[in-house]
């Protein structure tokens, strides 16, 4: 991918956090822990790519979800659309630019209207947005309908008498009415069974060619990410910890914790079934974040200088970093190979001058 | 018992739910076999029946469902035969169980160590202070740590992945020689997920148990199953060894489910994925025969007469695909 791409979106340092407890009313707000939901993060977004971002619960994927589609203000850090601070617009302005960038949530029992036809709920940001009057709104949602394989008498029904797959097609039917540019599916494909996720997942590919998207693909099925996103950023406690093109990351990974995750994937033919995974213990609390490296109180590779020094973002080939200490100096590993049993001596030694540098 | 001695035989088993227009099968003459010392997977997408089908080994079904046939054969006894009382020396002493949402399933207000003794004290009739120290040594085997200090947490301290341990360390609390998982992973993230499996197969290992493992992902069935049983519709499709039916599936379903998979690979995110195409059917509204055909690519009119058993004997790679295609031909 040409780096000179036009950029449509700009995350900015930013940094949120949620006050913990604090007492009623926050008498004692002062005293009162914080949780970390997104720890300085910044992403560029380019015209028309499709960037995926994974996690474990609690690695602020989400977040910054919310974060873009202005659901969330961040304490720190500036979203820009197209160059402009999506934070600092006129009200006027917000309805205008916030239309062009869309959201597909998880759950589309919860994030339809129950009582609005389809054939209402699909056509309503297009009449709020001015698209269409009252008499075009029945073709605008014949339209909507067919762009994602729905029948046009789908209309008629309520979102009840909708499958799990049908309903996120009518969600994304809904976003599509608002003719965004920026699409941001937060974990759109994770409540579905398997057979009905891939039609999905074709459906996304289709649209973002289609129309000329920019998507934001998140997910924690490292799987399903790899297949739609040409590029991906790995979070971990609030931070990005690894960003590259997908084939980079997923085949030569420099983060510790991308490689963990990779390991974790079930259905990789482990020999020995009990053999121990290589990533043990589970995501730290976000209220106490460890020093220096985020995620040294897990890594195998961690060093003395990782409980010392928050690492900063190294190049290990064009387009992907890594923010850790130690694997971008030692060179990538092959995570085709089995990583729970490859000794750190097994790992590849490749010069990295811009690390050196 | 030697190695492939059978523990556990299903046989015929029906599960009806009342539905609008008359009673609906959510399980239809479901048969199996689990042998002594193996993981058996029952691997389904919602809807197949596989979690109501465990649940009626240990008599769980939840009204207004119920059993309406078939025998559930252990240690000699037909399980469904037993009195309430017998059942629950079954449950937990014989059979233990693990279910998906550990928050819903723990006590919320006591704390993992008194839930612990509690069921020590019940299935093995220990003392308390027996119990507490076998409570303590089921923490370590489990892998929580510090197992004494963690004897005094709630639920609510824990977290999912440490509470899916709990819910493991009061299964085999009982010494059972069965453990059921119902989607025991499927709420947690995937390197949890992978701790938590591998910990079954360890165990399976240390106390000689057998597993049955429902899972709605077949990534994770084969991480760890020696065997699999695929369910649709309430119906078994297929049913033999781990890598026999991934490697050469007999079922249409099977072989389909198996390409809609997205995996990790040099040419991802290139392609695109191949579909099933359809919807699950509605359990009301079976067609005749095989409950897939509708979706099916190598249907035919003999799909509407299937007899909806497997070609072969139990315990060898069998279909229940009445038509011959590359998968099941000859």
């Amino acid at each position: 991918m040409p780096v000179d791409q036009d950029e449509i979106l700009a995350l900015k340092g930013l940094v949120k956090t949620y006050r913990l407890g604090g007492g009623f009313f926050g008498r004692n707000a002062r005293s009162a822990a914080r949780v970390v939901a997104l720890d300085g993060v910044s992403l560029q977004v380019h015209e028309c790519e499709s960037m995926g971002i994974v996690g474990e619960s609690g690695s602020g994927k989400s977040t910054i979800a919310r974060t873009i589609v202005r659901l969330i203000e961040p304490d720190e850090g500036t979203v820009e659309f197209r160059g402009r601070d999506l934070f600092s617009l006129s009200t006027h302005d917000a309805k205008v630019t916030t239309r062009r960038i869309q959201m597909i949530y998880q759950d589309p029992y919860s994030s339809l209207n129950p009582l609005l036809s389809v054939g209402s709920a699909i056509v309503e940001p297009a009449r709020v947005h001015g698209f269409v009057d009252r008499r075009g709104a029945d073709e605008e949602a014949r339209r909507l309908l067919d762009r994602v394989h729905l029948p046009a008498r789908a209309a008629e029904k309520r979102p009840r008498e909708l499958s799990g797959g049908q309903r996120q097609r009518v969600s994304i039917a809904r976003a599509l009415a608002a003719r965004p540019e920026v699409l941001i599916a937060d974990e759109a494909v994770s409540a579905l069974d398997v057979s009905i996720q891939a039609e999905i997942l074709n459906l996304f590919a289709d649209i973002k060619e289609e129309l000329a998207l920019t998507l934001i693909f998140i997910a924690h099925q490292l799987s399903v990410v790899a297949n739609v996103a040409e590029r991906v950023a790995v979070m971990y406690l609030g931070r990005i910890v690894e960003i590259g093109p997908t084939q980079e990351m997923f085949f030569r990974s420099a983060h510790p914790y991308t490689l963990g995750l990779l390991d974790a994937q079930p259905g990789r033919h482990r020999k020995d079934r009990t053999q121990e995974p290589a990533l043990t213990g589970e995501v730290p609390s976000a209220v106490d974040i460890p020093s220096g490296c985020r995620f040294r109180t897990r890594c195998a590779f961690a060093e003395p200088i990782c409980e010392a020094v928050d690492p900063p973002p190294v190049l290990v080939s064009q387009e992907h970093y890594s923010w850790c200490h130690v694997l971008p100096r030692k060179g990538t590993v092959d995570s085709r190979q089995d990583i729970a049993s490859s000794e750190p001596s097994s790992i590849r030694l490749e010069s990295q001058e811009s690390w050196l540098a | 018992m030697s190695q492939d001695a059978i523990l556990l035989e299903v046989r015929g088993l029906s599960v009806t739910f009342p539905g609008r227009l008359g009673p609906v099968q959510a399980a239809t003459n479901v048969s199996f076999d689990l042998r002594s010392g193996e993981i058996l997977g029952i691997v389904g997408e919602s809807g197949s029946g596989k979690s109501v089908t465990v649940r009626a080994i240990l008599r769980l079904v939840p009204p207004p469902g119920r059993i309406a046939s078939g025998e559930v054969l252990f240690d000699g006894r037909d399980l469904l035969s037993l009195n309430a009382k017998e059942m629950i020396r079954v449950r937990g002493c014989q059979i233990g169980m693990v279910f998906q949402n550990a928050l819903n399933a723990l006590n919320p207000v006591r704390t993992i160590g008194d839930q612990l003794v509690e069921v020590l004290r019940v299935k093995r009739q220990a003392s308390a202070s027996e119990a507490t120290e076998s409570a303590i040594e089921l923490l370590h085997q489990v892998g929580i740590s510090p197992p004494r200090q963690r004897m005094k947490s709630y639920p609510h301290h824990l977290s999912g992945g440490m509470r899916q341990r709990v819910m493991i360390a009061l299964a085999i609390a009982g010494r059972p020689l069965i453990m059921i998982g119902d989607e025991p992973t499927t709420a947690l993230d995937v390197t949890v997920q992978l701790q938590i499996l591998t910990l079954l197969a360890r165990l399976q290992r240390e106390l000689k148990m057998s597993i049955i493992l429902v899972s709605h992902d077949l990534d994770v069935v084969q991480e760890v199953c020696d065997r699999l049983v695929v369910m649709y519709a309430g119906h078994i499709l297929e049913c033999g060894a781990t890598e026999e039916v991934l490697s050469h599936p007999r079922h249409p379903y099977t072989e389909a489910l198996l390409r809609s998979v997205p995996k990790i690979s040099e040419s991802a995110g290139r392609g695109r994925f191949q579909t099933i195409g359809g919807q699950p059917p509605e359990l009301d509204q079976l067609p005749p025969g095989c409950p897939f055909q509708p979706r099916c690519r190598y249907a035919r009119n003999i799909c509407d007469e299937a007899p909806m058993t497997l070609d072969r004997p139990i315990s060898r790679h069998g279909t229940a695909c009445v038509v011959e295609w590359s998968g099941n031909a000859g």
